[in-house]
């Protein structure tokens, strides 16, 4: 049974001991070898071990085998089609953030810097597949202190050292206030496994304890989505690091963060779903609108890039509110969302936990993107601070430009790239909750209050990454850009270290495209990982119609 | 026939991403696929058999899931809608290249690549036959505009460009939740399974089963919002005269000629035959909105010393005049409308062209700086003086036609009301886009006169080095434009037929529940069918109660018509809200009697009436209505003057009239 167990956890094995071996290595190491590309190769062989052994039957097989042996059976993790895409997508993300390969990381700590990438990786995945809360708080540690080793490993740079500063000390109170909050869930339920905790809570109200935990823990956590009221760290930490460490802070806590969320509400807590989507309602609104004002008010593009961060963290939130509350909500203790959810498909397409899953992919792939294409034009240690150093990019580096605005038409939501698409969805999955029938009086118009006031936040970030653009096509370089930034550059360059960069941003901006031409799979893959299709339903409720 | 179509919507796509090189192969490649295109949207037309059935159609699975539900298709048509508005972008693509030979020469491979994008974008738009495939076709043209207009504008390019941009942003994005509103609505709450986002589909079951007038009106203000900037309609029109100021001569001519024709097709596309209920509430304020910009454009027109914004304020009075054809919701108005597209579209676009002309060889739009051109450049002048005349609507040109249509729809409104409140609206609206025709010449005719007529004025240029007249490319690319203007205004009925039956279908419903609501209807359908509240309307009631011949019944109807509200041992309908009475069976009939929850399911539109007695004892008179389990339908509810000469229950009506009919009235 622990062979078996073993067996799928073998991605997450090979990349703890890749990381943990190439951190070693490094101090030993004569030459220095190339780290990024051993732990791309450690990287892929962790893909494959994913796709050979790491899958959801399997796992389902070894705990029917229990049931039938008749022995209680409690593993650590649980593998189900939510815990297999975010599986995927850590390798996918850590893999991208590999091959940006920047040269922004100081040659001598290079391979603690890779071998970190990597345990951020691992952390991820067991954050999103841990059945015990003990084991999940370890794992987003293990999400948390390799930042601090990425933010800081090192950086010489009065600014690089206060930012990996401030987040280690936000990031450590963050986690004071998450251990708190599942204190309290502990406490309320009796039990720190969370398969125990949900048919605890499932069976009788959760009470005030419970109540209290899922407020404090959801608030902890929206500091690694870069969420209100936890998002103060961002424009400081953003602005003080370098750009393949705004990449990957931009994108990689982020999905932990949505990915526990998603379990700690669908899976632990449903019956607060009252309580917690209105909570979610608030906090989404809030980061939407500050994020979006605030950006408008930025001249250094990191500064702007953090506070967009906060304002598509705000559109996510929208997405698991709208799940929590409408037409593909799960729980609302009456057992019309379990009805609607088997009257017919039409609620599960618009489920907004896909809707997040689908958007958290094609804003990641987005966000690397820019903050790759910004680091392709960090040559020889030159950094890109002001927006007003873009100037006239159009003309002296056209591809890396296009990329560039690329990748910010997504990330605004213009057709026909993939953040189209993403939008779309969320939106929709707001709007289906409005108008569902189904749903509790009263949310209609909340649900439609929170659509518009969405819309019109993406039309106000419009304004910000617009303005970018033009400033790289509208205007000409200015004349104190050094000599080699004014020619056309071909997109090799001598020095090497902005290759990495820029076939990412290239890659990226080839992805979104692609994702907005062929939405189909992905949108099916996000489905299928979602709540609604993925949780086991208990016996007494009705079966999903069938529809193929 | 469809491959035609999709190789004519997906070539210039694909020619601008292959397109490089110098500025020569660039605009050589250029033209030859504009043309191609041109070519093939040509062969379209003529193949066009007409009618409402959709020509050349294409429907690929796109985004589809698993269970069926989600099935975004792929799907492009032609109708008569879209059949000339895609023959006429196909045409000022070509034109545009043509102007811009000489005038782009930075970074001119970038400009025609760009060109290209937008021209696949109108012709998509146009042609999509998905409601997804339509918005992203939509939003996408905004971007290669975005930057045409900033790299190769004017002085004040960048506001320009981001000004257009986020304006009509922030509007379409409201449409994009009309939009998915509608189809999630239909889903959902209709209860028809899989969602469709098909638009023909949609439509037909939007109108078999309307929304509740409440949400039809949240859903058509966000739709309205989107489409009225684009047209623009009155108060949303402040980005079009920086707009189309700082565009260069190409981007001008698509941008009027074009894309200010989306926001006219998306109300008729969407607004009247998907929320025919909430169309015919708004088109008093539509035909205000209409008047008011033919007005507003004409006399703020009349003030402007720069050539291309009075030609962009023009704009704005002729899209008025299609905005009030549309509205006016009768086939001469609606076709009306639909023409003055075109020929808005060929005329500015002219305009446009010409002034880029002029601007290419004075450097200067400033009419006080220019005059008496017309004796350096004749054919210039020709062409200048053509155009105009067409966008005043000289007999004999396109523009005629369509203002006169235009205004014969907004006269048989006006005129056909009966004299009350909003009949003496209707007329003066009517009579106030006559006076929009006569500013249209004022100001039209006074810039010729000043730039071309009078004394020579040449801003850099004089009698030892003149500027060229029109080179043969020039003249080539206003023939382009000129043909068309002139075939319209000679055989309207070859572009006018393809549309009828198209427009009219799309027209109908709502003209249906615009004039039953309001009063009488035009005048020869039932005269029964008047609202029995409010005693405004009474005045129309007694010419016609003296052609009827008095029956013993009739009286006693007379009288228990007194009180609005029957008594109560009758059973009968009340009208509960005064002065709009079309309504739909979910919002307003209220049911009385011993019945409750008959009344309660009738007015949660989960059953329909079925009309007639409820037993021979009762007098005729008596409004007595019973249910039966029909799909819902929309019923006016008037006095219903039976004759009792046959009682019988009558199924699945939908209007009084056939109520009347089917009873053995004698209406």
């Amino acid at each position: 049974m622990t062979a078996e167990l073993l067996l799928i956890l073998l991605p997450e094995i090979v990349l703890a001991v890749a990381g943990v071996g190439i951190c070693l290595g490094g101090a030993f190491a004569r030459q220095r070898p190339r780290w990024h590309a051993i732990a791309l190769a450690f990287a892929a062989v962790a893909a494959w071990c994913l796709y050979r052994f790491g899958g959801v039957d399997r796992f389902e097989s070894l705990r029917a085998a229990a049931a039938a042996a008749g022995s209680p059976w409690l593993p650590p993790i649980a593998i189900t089609p939510w815990v297999q895409f975010a599986r995927w997508f850590a390798i996918g993300t850590v893999g991208l953030l590999l091959a940006m390969r920047s040269g922004q990381v100081p040659l001598a700590a290079e391979a603690e810097y890779v071998g970190s990438l990597l345990l951020l990786a691992v952390g991820v995945m067991l954050a999103a597949s841990a059945e015990d809360l003990v084991l999940l708080f370890a794992a987003l540690e293990l999400v948390s202190i390799p930042t601090y080793l990425l933010l800081g490993v090192g950086r010489t740079d009065a600014q690089g050292r206060e930012a990996a500063l401030k987040y280690f000390i936000l990031s450590v109170i963050a986690s004071a206030m998450l251990v708190y909050g599942f204190a309290f869930l502990y406490g309320a339920a009796g039990s720190t496994r969370l398969p125990e905790m949900a048919s605890v809570f499932a069976a009788g109200a959760p009470g005030r304890l419970a109540a209290l935990g899922l407020i404090i823990s959801i608030v902890a956590l929206a500091f690694r989505l870069t969420a209100v009221p936890m998002h103060f760290y961002a424009p400081d930490v953003y602005q003080g690091t370098s750009s393949a460490n705004g990449a990957l802070l931009s994108v990689v806590p982020k999905a932990a963060g949505f990915f526990v969320l998603g379990r700690l509400l669908f899976d632990v807590v449903p019956l607060q779903a009252e309580l917690c989507w209105r909570l979610l309602f608030a906090l989404a609104v809030c980061s939407m609108t500050l994020g979006n004002l605030l950006a408008l008010r930025q001249e250094n593009i990191r500064r702007m890039l953090a506070y967009s961060s906060i304002a598509q963290s705000g559109y996510m939130l929208v997405g698991f509110c709208a799940a929590l509350a409408g037409a593909g909500g799960l729980f609302d203790g009456a057992g019309a969302g379990e009805a609607a959810r088997a009257a017919g498909g039409v609620a599960a397409d618009w489920n907004g936990a896909a809707a997040v899953l689908f958007y958290l992919v094609v804003y990641g792939v987005a966000a690397i993107g820019v903050f790759a294409a910004i680091a392709a034009l960090e040559v020889g240690g030159r950094r890109i601070d002001r927006i007003d150093q873009l100037a006239g990019l159009a003309y002296s580096r056209p591809w890396i430009a296009a990329a560039l605005a690329v990748c910010l038409f997504s990330l605004t939501g213009l057709p026909p790239l993939a953040g189209f698409w993403g939008k779309l969805f969320l939106f929709g999955s707001a709007l289906a909750a409005a108008v569902d029938p189904a749903g509790a009086a009263g949310t209609a118009k909340l649900f439609t209050a929170l659509a518009i006031i969405g819309v019109l936040n993406a039309a106000v970030a419009a304004a910000y990454y617009l303005r970018v653009t033009a400033v790289m096509y509208f205007q000409k370089p200015s004349s104190d850009e050094p000599a080699e930034a004014a020619q056309p550059q071909a997109l090799a360059r001598a020095d090497d270290r902005t290759t990495g960069p820029a076939v990412t941003a290239l890659f990226a901006a080839l992805l979104v495209i692609g994702l907005g031409l062929f939405a189909g799979p992905l949108h099916q893959a996000a489905r299928r990982a979602s709540p609604a299709e993925a949780i086991a339903l208990p016996p007494a409720a009705a079966a999903p119609a069938p529809r193929e | 026939m469809s491959l035609v179509l999709l190789s004519a919507v997906l070539l210039p796509a694909l020619a601008a991403a292959l397109i490089g090189g110098s500025a020569r192969a660039a605009r050589m490649a250029a033209l030859a696929v504009t043309a191609a295109v041109f070519g093939l949207c040509c062969v379209l037309a003529v193949r066009f058999p007409g009618g409402t059935a959709p020509f050349a159609a294409i429907d690929w699975p796109w985004l589809a899931s698993s269970n069926g539900s989600l099935d975004i298709r792929f799907a492009l048509a032609i109708d008569g809608l879209n059949l000339w508005l895609i023959v006429l972008s196909a045409l000022l693509s070509v034109v545009c290249v043509l102007v811009s030979w000489t005038a782009v020469v930075e970074r001119a491979a970038f400009f025609y690549r760009l060109l290209l994008l937008l021209e696949t974008g109108m012709l998509g738009v146009f042609a999509a036959q998905d409601i997804i495939v339509f918005y992203i076709f939509f939003e996408f043209g905004l971007i290669p505009m975005f930057f045409l207009i900033g790299i190769w504008g004017s002085e004040e390019r960048r506001r320009a460009a981001v000004k257009f941009f986020l304006y009509t942003l922030a509007g379409s994005l409201l449409t994009f939740l009309a939009i998915v509103t509608l189809v999630l609505w239909d889903g959902l709450v209709a209860g028809h399974a899989p969602l469709t986002f098909s638009i023909p589909e949609l439509t037909a079951r939007l109108q078999a089963a309307p929304m509740p007038l409440g949400v039809q009106l949240a859903v058509f203000a966000a739709l309205w919002i989107g489409f009225a900037i684009k047209v623009p309609l009155f108060p949303l029109h402040t980005w079009l005269p920086l707009a189309h100021v700082q565009a260069p001569a190409a981007g001008s001519v698509l941008l009027a000629g074009v894309l200010l024709k989306i926001g006219v097709y998306g109300f008729l596309r969407f607004n009247l035959p998907m929320l025919p209920d909430a169309s015919a509430w708004a088109v008093p304020v539509m035909l205000y909105l209409g008047v008011i910009g033919i007005l507003y454009g004409a006399l703020v027109a009349l003030a402007q010393k720069d050539i291309k914004k009075l030609i962009a304020y023009s704009s704005v009075s002729h899209l008025g005049f299609c905005a009030l054809g549309v509205f006016a919701l009768n086939p001469a108005g609606v076709q009306g409308g639909a023409l003055q597209m075109i020929n808005h579209g060929l005329s500015t676009g002219g305009l446009f062209a010409l002034v880029g002309m002029i601007y290419e060889r004075y450097h200067t739009r400033n009419i006080a700086e220019l005059g008496g051109l017309a004796r350096r450049m004749p054919r210039l002048a020709f062409f200048m003086l053509l155009m105009s005349l067409a966008s005043i609507g000289l007999p004999g040109l396109g523009g005629f036609v369509g203002e006169l249509l235009v205004l014969i729809g907004a006269f048989q409104r006006g005129f056909t009301w009966p004299l009350d409140f909003w009949g003496i609206q209707f007329r003066a609206i009517a009579v106030a886009a006559v006076f929009g025709v006569v500013l249209g010449a004022w100001y039209m005719l006074w810039l010729i006169e000043r730039v071309f007529f009078g004394p020579l004025s040449e801003p850099g240029h004089g009698d030892t080095n003149p500027p060229a007249d029109l080179t043969a490319r020039e003249s080539l690319a206003l023939v382009l434009l000129s043909v068309p203007i002139v075939a319209i205004g000679l055989w309207p009925e070859l572009f006018l037929r393809p549309m009828a039956d198209k427009l009219d279908e799309l027209t109908a419903p709502a003209r249906v529940r615009f004039e039953s609501g309001k009063g009488t209807s035009s005048g020869h359908e039932a005269t029964s069918a008047q609202t029995v509240a409010g005693s405004r309307l009474r005045s129309a009631d007694e010419p016609l109660d003296r052609l009827r011949a008095p029956t013993p019944d009739r009286t006693s109807d007379r009288e228990s018509r007194r009180p609005t509200e029957p008594a109560p041992g009758e059973t009968g309908p009340a009208v509960s809200s005064g002065e709009r009475t079309a309504v739909s069976s979910s919002e307003q009939i209220e049911v009385r009697g011993p019945n409750r929850a008959v009344s309660k399911a009738v007015r949660t539109g989960a059953m329909a009436l079925k009309v007639g007695p409820t037993n021979t004892s009762q007098p005729c008179g008596s409004r007595a209505l019973f249910v039966e389990d029909l799909p819902s339908f929309s019923l006016s509810l008037a006095e219903m003057r039976c004759s009792c000469s046959e009682k019988r229950p009558v199924a699945n009506v939908r209007s009084v009239a056939e109520i009347c009919r089917s009873i053995g009235c004698r209406a």
